[in-house]
């Protein structure tokens, strides 16, 4: 059998169990009073989005959506489906966009090379931005009149977007998710991200970042069910050019997010080869 | 130009081999080997049902006759409770025979891709397996 197909059947297999979420929940499908229903007591994704002190009200739990991974990881299994930059931010990238500069393909391949053990989420620390809002594990927004949060259940991180208009952070300490501020334009909340240290991935097949990155996102509640987010990577010392793409992610009414702690049994590293 | 053309070229080629299919928690090949399938009958000694990845451990009579434990990973139980399981849904003491891809490193460890109950014939991954869409 040939290697490619072997690694195929290898990414089915592990692939696999997560591809269906059933509605079921850890808190038994306690209904959102604030989500409106139709007559059988679904909720209306297409419904308008709800709104709060006159502007779109982001909040719920959302999951990046998916769909059949490109035609070389076809399994024999049928298609397997993943957010579609999950593997690689960059998937839609055409010739004239922005591209890697050398030294930012070079540590891809090095990355590569390693099989993934050097990815940070494999040690326990954070998945990058904005990977971590293209995973297969749900965020939840939770907004509030001053800043929003974002809750991640992947590592259980979170983000703090502020919308008081506080300046940039001088000489800011880098850090993994960086500093975020937000404000809105009519129905779109645009949130500038700076400050990163240069160790996140930007997508699960290692493509990295310097700590000049500028994250912008730009979000739209595009109806009660739909959340849509355009991501600008701006990185000049890494890329070309910034790299623009858009997420889309689906509400998961009555659920809520669950604990992960990934240190309480991690015993992959020791494997690792 | 030529430099460029195949570093493009490479990544393409590596892209299968690195992807993160057991979870985002890491990459299949940086600890399992595609190549080094295994099958294998016998029952549940132990289960940790913990993040980042759910554990498994099934004692395996070898020919000899002796037994011989294989730890098996499968995904998180919070991938896992979305799909149905509960952590009682593979108990201690279940017969079960297990489909996996071996470690790298010659360990006793191994990525199971599926797990049938033998006292009912039930296969505990196939629920979840494809064709499921983007079903939410």
């Amino acid at each position: 059998m040939k290697l490619f197909s072997l690694v195929a059947i290898a990414m089915a297999a592990a692939a696999a169990i997560i591809v269906t979420q059933h509605a079921s929940a850890q808190w038994a499908n306690v209904p959102n009073p604030s989500l409106k229903r139709t007559a059988t007591g679904e909720v209306d994704l297409a419904g308008r989005a709800p709104m709060k002190r006159g502007k779109p009200d982001l909040s719920g739990i959302w999951l990046p959506d998916r769909e059949p991974v490109p035609a070389r990881m076809v399994t024999v299994e049928g298609n397997i489906p993943f957010p579609h930059f999950f593997f690689n931010f960059m998937a839609d990238v055409k010739e004239g966009d922005g591209q890697m500069r050398p030294e930012t393909a070079a540590a891809l391949q090095r990355k590569m090379a390693l099989g993934g053990a050097g990815e940070p989420a494999a040690h326990c620390l954070p998945t990058g931005m904005p990977v971590l809002a293209t995973g297969i594990l749900p965020f939840k927004i939770v907004q509030a009149e001053s800043e929003i949060l974002i809750l991640y259940e992947e590592n259980t991180v979170f983000r703090q977007i502020f919308l008081d208009g506080r300046k940039p952070v001088e000489d800011a300490e880098p850090r993994w998710l960086g500093y975020s501020s937000g404000k809105w334009e009519g129905n779109e909340l645009v949130v500038e991200t700076i400050g990163f240290n240069d160790r996140g991935f930007l997508d699960a097949i290692g493509h990295s970042h310097s700590d000049k990155l500028r994250l912008t996102e730009r979000i739209r509640r595009k109806d009660a069910g739909h959340l849509e987010t355009q991501v600008t990577v701006d990185d000049p010392t890494a890329y070309t050019k910034p790299i623009v793409y858009t997420i889309q992610s689906t509400l998961r009414p009555d659920e809520d997010l669950l604990e992960y702690f990934c240190a309480d049994n991690e015993k992959d590293v020791q494997h690792f080869q | 130009m030529k430099r460029l053309a195949t570093i493009v070229v490479s990544i393409a080629l590596l892209l299968v081999m690195v992807s993160p299919s057991t979870f985002a928690h890491h990459s299949f090949s940086a600890e399992f080997d595609a190549h080094k399938p295994l099958k294998v009958t016998g029952a549940v000694t132990k289960l940790e049902w913990q993040n980042p990845h759910t554990w498994f451990y099934v004692d395996v009579k070898d020919d000899k006759g002796e037994l011989t434990s294989w730890g098996f990973e499968l995904a998180s139980p919070n991938v896992l409770l979305r799909n149905g399981w509960t952590k009682s849904t593979l108990k201690v003491g279940d017969l079960v025979t297990v489909e996996a891809f071996q470690a790298k490193n010659g360990t006793r460890n191994a990525n199971a891709r599926a797990v049938t109950l033998s006292a009912t014939g039930k296969s505990l991954l196939a629920g979840s397996s494809g064709g499921a869409g983007n079903a939410p």
